[in-house]
């Protein structure tokens, strides 16, 4: 395949996720990795075309349910795409050490959209991103953070009453004596960024797109 | 306590003038101070009518507030037709576990509905709260809209795809969610209810866009409205409404309540416009000037509240459980702070 189809390739995965159409993000990803496409520039591709919907969501131009099917056409393409990547890490050729992201709403929280989107968001930027799912408890946070070696924790929390959860996570890293092994970020629709200074969070991301790019400062 | 709360509320949430600005919370008023003078804590008084009642009470005795409310949590309805709850603890109000139903299910109305659930408990709650302040303050009943009743019944994740790739299969749902809202709201209006408050947070922009509120949310919404005259209604949607300030003045609601990220400006403007006179309710953020802030960051917002001509100066939403009634009584103004 030449350069022009693996172009196509890319746009067609591009188009995928902002049609949210997961049956052509799924065959987009079958034919890049048939045609030998780079598949992390693959994965980059459509993480773009996600920031540019993320975009469009705040000057409300975009909405929810949008996102949300995006967000499954790019876990489509995901399923193809990310065997292709554990490869590519097991080969050592995958570049730089993909960092691995614990994500979760915390305990007491059953809201997950927004943390959803984190999560796909740091999937398509180079993160090996765990989701815990919501609920999470501290200890269930840093378990998991452990076995995996991960670089860090994310700990999200929708409503004022679980958000001091957020502080109880990071107390229970530094009880625990291991605060310094992870770096820690909260989000949510209720945490602020002087919050995160003021609980000792090292980041703080406003929406899925902030969230990935304190991230990328985190592990740089 | 401050006098005449009762009548100014309800003049207020009809965007009649009043001698002082009214002030009050018309989501859910619980705080852990409020819990801790009182006796009555949570999860207890999510599950028993009279500790309701109590706790509920406290916004007016405790916070003196012009108006109090039950419940607390935004989950009766949803349990009485099949979704599993999380009892939650002190801290924490009981929140939906599971949903019993997928989209392509037929949803079922039960007749004994009123029955069911908590519903018993909130209404016997309200009833004791009207027999013992009612002549005080007004007397709120919460139920929760027609279109988040169907989110949690299949799963928001499965809802937001299916309000654009199957809305048709989402009629039945919102027609046995707007019976069922219908049902509880008629029972605490005759339990004594001054106002209905429908709560339809899934109704929001943040959630979802002007077009798919206009055909699912919007026309159940009025139907529930109109069901409920000549009872007054306030309907709160969380997040920002300002696309559909005009369908919702449309819905027949007394009064409309937001979060202050909505520009207040242009919904006076559009209610202006529709030539109404509605209640303008909140003003307060509820992060910002109740959890994070203190009595003078309160303050302060609620004399712009009051500037910017809201009617009723209140949180834009529930008020944080952790929030300390010091920072809350900071709202209430008195008649000569404003003009
Ligand atoms: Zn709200």
């Amino acid at each position: 395949m030449g350069k022009q189809d693996k172009d196509a390739v890319m746009s067609k995965l591009h188009d995928a996720i902002m049609n949210f159409n997961e049956d052509e993000a799924r065959s987009g990803a079958e034919e890049a990795v048939k045609s030998g496409a780079d598949v992390l520039k693959a994965v980059e591709v459509m993480g773009d075309a996600m920031s540019e919907l993320g975009k469009g969501f705040e000057k409300m131009e975009v909405f929810l349910p949008e996102i949300v099917m995006a967000s499954g056409a790019l876990k489509e393409a995901m399923k193809v795409l990310q065997p292709e990547i554990l490869k590519l890490v097991a080969s050592g050729t995958a570049g730089k050490k993909r960092p691995i992201v614990i994500i979760g709403t915390v305990k007491g929280d059953v809201h997950t959209v927004g943390k959803d989107m984190v999560a796909t968001m740091m999937m398509t930027q180079g993160f090996d991103v765990v989701d815990l799912g919501h609920d999470v408890s501290p200890s269930a946070f840093l378990d998991k953070a452990r076995e995996l070696s991960a670089t860090i924790i994310a700990a999200s929390a929708l409503m004022s009453t679980t958000l001091p959860v957020q502080k109880d996570l990071i107390d229970f890293l530094n009880a625990k004596n291991v605060r310094q092994n992870f770096k820690v970020m909260v989000g949510g629709g209720v945490a602020t960024k002087e919050w995160a200074e003021r609980i000792g969070a090292d980041g703080y991301g406003q929406d899925a797109i902030e969230g990935v790019e304190i991230a990328k400062k985190l592990t740089a | 306590m401050r006098n005449g709360k009762r009548e100014i509320f309800l003049k207020a949430i009809r965007g009649e003038a009043t001698e002082r600005p009214s002030v009050a919370c018309v989501n859910q008023t619980g705080t852990y101070e409020q819990m801790a003078a009182l006796g009555i804590k949570w999860p207890d008084s999510n599950f028993d009518a009279d500790l309701m009642a109590g706790l509920a009470i406290g916004a007016h005795t405790i916070l003196d507030l012009d108006a109090v409310r039950v419940p607390f949590c935004q989950t009766i309805e949803e349990e009485a037709l099949g979704c599993g709850v999380l009892i939650g603890d002190e801290k924490n109000l009981p929140s939906i576990a599971t949903h019993p139903y997928d989209i392509d299910m037929t949803p079922h109305f039960p007749e004994d509905y009123l029955t069911r659930g908590r519903i018993p408990v909130l209404c016997k709650a309200l009833k004791k709260v009207k027999e013992e302040v009612g002549d005080e303050v007004a007397v709120i009943g919460g139920v929760i809209g027609p279109f988040t009743i169907v989110g949690e019944l299949i799963g928001i994740n499965n809802f937001m795809v299916a309000t654009l790739k199957h809305p048709k299969m989402l009629h039945e749902f919102l027609r046995v969610a707007t019976k069922a809202a219908t049902q509880l709201a008629q029972a605490l209006v005759q339990a004594g209810a001054d106002v209905i408050c429908i709560e339809d947070m899934l109704a929001s922009m943040d959630m979802i866009s002007p077009k798919i509120y206009k055909e699912l949310a919007w026309p159940w919404e009025e139907e529930l409205t109109s069901r409920i005259a000549p009872a007054p209604v306030i309907l709160h949607i969380c997040g920002r409404v300002n696309p559909i300030i005009k369908p919702m003045i449309a819905t027949g609601a007394a009064a409309l309540s937001f979060e202050p990220k909505t520009d207040v400006a242009a919904v006076k403007l559009a209610i202006q416009e529709e030539g109404k006179k509605i209640g303008v309710i909140g003003g307060i953020d509820t992060m910002k000037d109740l959890f994070f802030g203190n009595p003078e960051i309160a303050r302060a917002s609620a004399l712009k509240a009051a500037e910017d001509g809201y009617d009723v100066i209140a949180p834009g939403c529930s008020i944080p459980p952790g929030a300390t009634t010091e920072t809350i009584k900071a709202m209430l103004l008195q008649e000569t702070e404003t003009c």
